[in-house]
């Protein structure tokens, strides 16, 4: 689709030929991809040591926390494509609330991970109770950090949505906010079964 | 609004289906070392849609498709792997 712009950057076509987001967000999430790698290859190094032990601390965990998680993700990094699709055609009003419903999701996410520690420290697990809880603390808190900049990034788009929009810069700058949105889903998209789900009887 | 296979709304059913479909296997009881198996397979055809369909990866320089598919990949075989080396393990 051709696409025109006028001397302040305003974008007047429907939707744009260009690659998504820019190279810089590209490399930065692939180098945080693969220091989680470098996390999941630890933990199941760990798991091979102390198979046993793992699979009873595993059994302690409520998998319908994750599979909630999951789900809250997924849906907020749909509506995130939703806001991305509506900034190119310039729709400020959808930009907006999609935005708005992606945070209220991101929020809840937060809320389901602090129950979920809650109850496990008022149980008494901690990451000092063994090295199974080391990994899950460490790799979910680690996440979470994600989650909350994401929010942060998410939270100041749509803020910026009213007096940006129809600038390119704008679009770019929100394919880049959906870019680390989605790198967040797809983390969790592995932490989920690596965690909660694999080996579990 | 038209829906076709690889719109967002019909991509975000797909992932919401296979979630579902791998906490299933494991409250049903499958077999524990298949079922773990087919949960990472699954995770790994989620994450793809995810990098491909959300993340357009597929609008992107070729260069950042290959790496991003290759670290899903990457990911998906350090948890089989790992996970059968640690059944084949155990089970001796």
């Amino acid at each position: 689709m051709k696409r025109t712009q006028d001397h302040l950057g305003l974008t007047t076509a429907a939707q744009s030929s260009r690659p998504p987001g820019t190279d810089g967000v590209w490399t930065f999430v692939f180098i945080d991809m693969i220091i989680f790698l470098m996390m999941f290859l630890s933990f199941m190094t760990e798991r091979l040591r102390h198979g046993a032990l793992y699979a009873a601390s595993q059994l302690r965990l409520n998998e319908f926390f994750g599979l909630a998680n999951t789900l809250i993700l997924l849906t907020s990094s749909w509506m995130v494509v939703e806001a991305v699709q509506a900034a190119r055609r310039n729709e400020v009003r959808r930009v907006r609330r999609f935005l708005g419903l992606a945070w209220m999701l991101g929020l809840a996410f937060a809320v389901d991970k602090f129950v979920e520690y809650y109850l496990k420290i008022r149980a008494g697990v901690t990451p000092a109770t063994n090295s199974f809880y080391s990994f899950y603390f460490f790799i979910t808190i680690v996440h979470f950090f994600h989650v909350i900049a994401g929010m942060f990034f998410i939270a100041y788009c749509r803020g910026n949505a009213r007096l940006r929009i129809g600038s390119e810069r704008y679009v770019t700058g929100l394919e880049n906010v959906g870019l680390f949105w989605h790198f967040v889903d797809v983390l969790w998209i592995f932490i989920f079964p690596l965690l909660y789900l694999v080996g579990r009887r | 609004m038209e829906l076709r296979w690889h719109s967002p709304a019909v991509v975000w059913c797909m992932l919401c289906g296979l979630t579902l479909l791998s906490v299933a296997l494991v409250e049903e009881g499958w077999h524990r070392s298949f079922a773990s198996v087919v949960i990472v397979l699954i995770a790994a055809v989620k994450s793809r849609l995810v990098i491909v369909r959300f993340m357009e990866a597929n609008r992107a320089a070729r260069h950042w498709r290959f790496l991003y598919v290759t670290w899903n990949f990457a990911v998906a075989a350090t948890i089989i792997i790992g996970y059968v080396v640690s059944v084949a393990k155990y089970a001796g």
